[in-house]
């Protein structure tokens, strides 16, 4: 076992009420480091507004300053290797600078080798960040929406040509997190979450995986 | 295609700052106005650092403002503690720009030549030895690009930590700066530099008076130092242009 280190990357979005909320996380042990971030798709490299205006509405207009951040925070992960410690120094500064995005709180934890960094990754930012328990805890039996009135609706993307939404008394959210196959609860950002399953989808000539979400939520209501 | 061009001389495009709550209408006025709350940093003296770091903001606005060069806004107000300067936050709504990465630099430099070149030139003539990353720059949009730098505090009175030394050397052919964000980066055109240090070298006597000398003791600044410091800028706007072509191998690119 190796020991591995964290921080959680949080967004302030007000100064005077700080409740940061958790959106992402860097981790990294003997040189190599990991960062997952809403909006980054795990298994690419690439920034999603589609999937940042889902899972952070509260943010719409300023993509723009998320996605120059993604860029930051991507390169200070790319550069961990030979900088580690300018890095930790950055990262830890980030409060004390009034930034909107801090990394204050950090951690360890051990892991069984430097090729489980990913997955640790991945695993890490589905509890801190998408509130999600182990994959035993999160397959359901029931149907959280029975009863509940389906809608389905495809609206354009910038990003991906199509964004698919189902709609169950709120609205539903397509997202590129990776999540285990089957039904499961969350709650993300404060709202409550059901996904159900992936789907195949065409767009653009490529085929793209999405898990198709049912969110409830205050606009449920 | 930058959103500066090379021969855009006229002056650099301005900065949004944001609003933090939109009030309700004012009620008088052809113009409709509404009351508002925008955001923004506040700032006071700092002993150990920047003990006339109030000043210094001030008169670096009040200078950029003459020079067109693209420098944050900022409002001198009055606190508990005395007098403040608020430096206003730039951004969206609720979410700010993250400060520049140095890593970032050359992008900034070739997304903005002539705010950088500005940005240099106004720099060197301040003394600011602590640009740094004190600098916000979309290099994303492709439209209502802003370009702005912040903090002013350890430059002019607090360029050492001495006063009487800080306007000897701003008085000085010294160049001042060891590292500057815009040092020795591709891109930066030494024309477009020399360009700025002439529209500095060409600020009038009475603009660098208007703006350092306030005709009463400002916090800790004598009537004698903010005289003094507008000499010494009067002399190094002179003295500008030697300035930066004996210094050409330090500040450009090869």
């Amino acid at each position: 076992m190796i020991s591995a280190r964290y921080h959680a990357l949080q967004l302030v979005l007000d100064h005077g009420s700080p409740e940061p909320v958790t959106i992402g996380l860097i981790i990294y042990a003997e040189g190599r480091s990991e960062l997952r971030l809403i909006g980054l798709r795990a298994d690419r490299a690439d920034f999603s507004r589609g999937m940042f205006r889902h899972a952070l509405p509260e943010l719409a207009g300023a993509e723009w300053i998320y996605e120059q951040w993604v860029d930051r925070l991507q390169r200070l992960s790319a550069r961990f290797s030979e900088h580690a410690e300018e890095n930790i120094r950055l990262l830890r500064h980030l409060e004390s600078r009034g930034e909107s995005i801090i990394a204050s709180v950090e951690g360890e934890v051990p892991i069984p080798d430097l090729e489980s960094l990913p997955d640790i990754a991945t695993a890490l930012f589905g509890e801190m960040v998408m509130n999600r328990p182990s994959e035993d805890a999160i397959r359901a039996t029931d149907s959280p929406c029975s009863g509940f009135p389906f809608r389905f609706a495809c609206s354009e993307s910038e990003q991906l040509g199509w964004v698919f939404r189902l709609f169950c008394g709120g609205w539903c959210s397509v997202t590129g997190n990776t999540i285990p196959p089957g039904l499961c609860f969350r709650s993300v950002l404060g709202y409550f979450r059901a996904f159900f399953r992936y789907g195949l989808f065409s767009l653009n000539d490529s085929e793209e995986f999405f898990w198709l979400g049912i969110e409830r939520g205050e606009e449920s209501t | 295609m930058t959103n500066d061009d090379t021969t855009a001389h006229a002056g650099l495009q301005p900065v949004p700052i944001r609003i933090r709550s939109l009030g309700k209408e004012v009620g008088a006025g052809v113009t409709a106005p509404y009351f508002c709350t925008v955001s923004g940093i506040l700032k006071f003296d700092y002993p150990a650092e920047a003990p006339n770091c109030v000043y210094n903001e001030l008169v670096a606005m009040r200078l950029g403002c003459c020079l067109g060069a693209p420098v944050a806004s900022g409002a001198l107000v009055s606190a508990e503690r005395g007098e403040g300067f608020v430096s206003l936050m730039i951004g969206a709504r609720n979410f700010k720009l993250p400060d520049l990465d140095m890593e970032f630099r050359a992008d900034a430099v070739r997304a903005f030549p002539n705010h950088a070149a500005s940005l240099l030139a106004f720099d060197i003539f301040i003394g600011n030895v602590d640009r740094g990353s004190n600098l916000k720059a979309d290099i994303k949009r492709k439209n209502l690009q802003f370009f702005s730098g912040f903090d002013h505090s350890h430059c002019l009175l607090d360029t050492t930590l001495d006063i009487d030394q800080s306007i000897e050397l701003l008085g000085s052919d010294e160049l001042i700066l060891q590292e500057h964000p815009f040092f020795n980066i591709p891109g930066l055109s030494a024309g477009r530099v020399d360009y700025y240090v002439e529209k500095i070298t060409n600020l009038s006597e009475d603009s660098i008076l208007s703006a350092c000398v306030f005709g009463d003791v400002f916090r800790r600044v004598t009537l004698d130092q903010q005289e003094r410091l507008a000499e010494a800028l009067c002399r190094r706007r002179e003295l500008l242009p030697e300035i930066v072509q004996s210094h050409r191998n330090i500040i450009f690119y090869p």
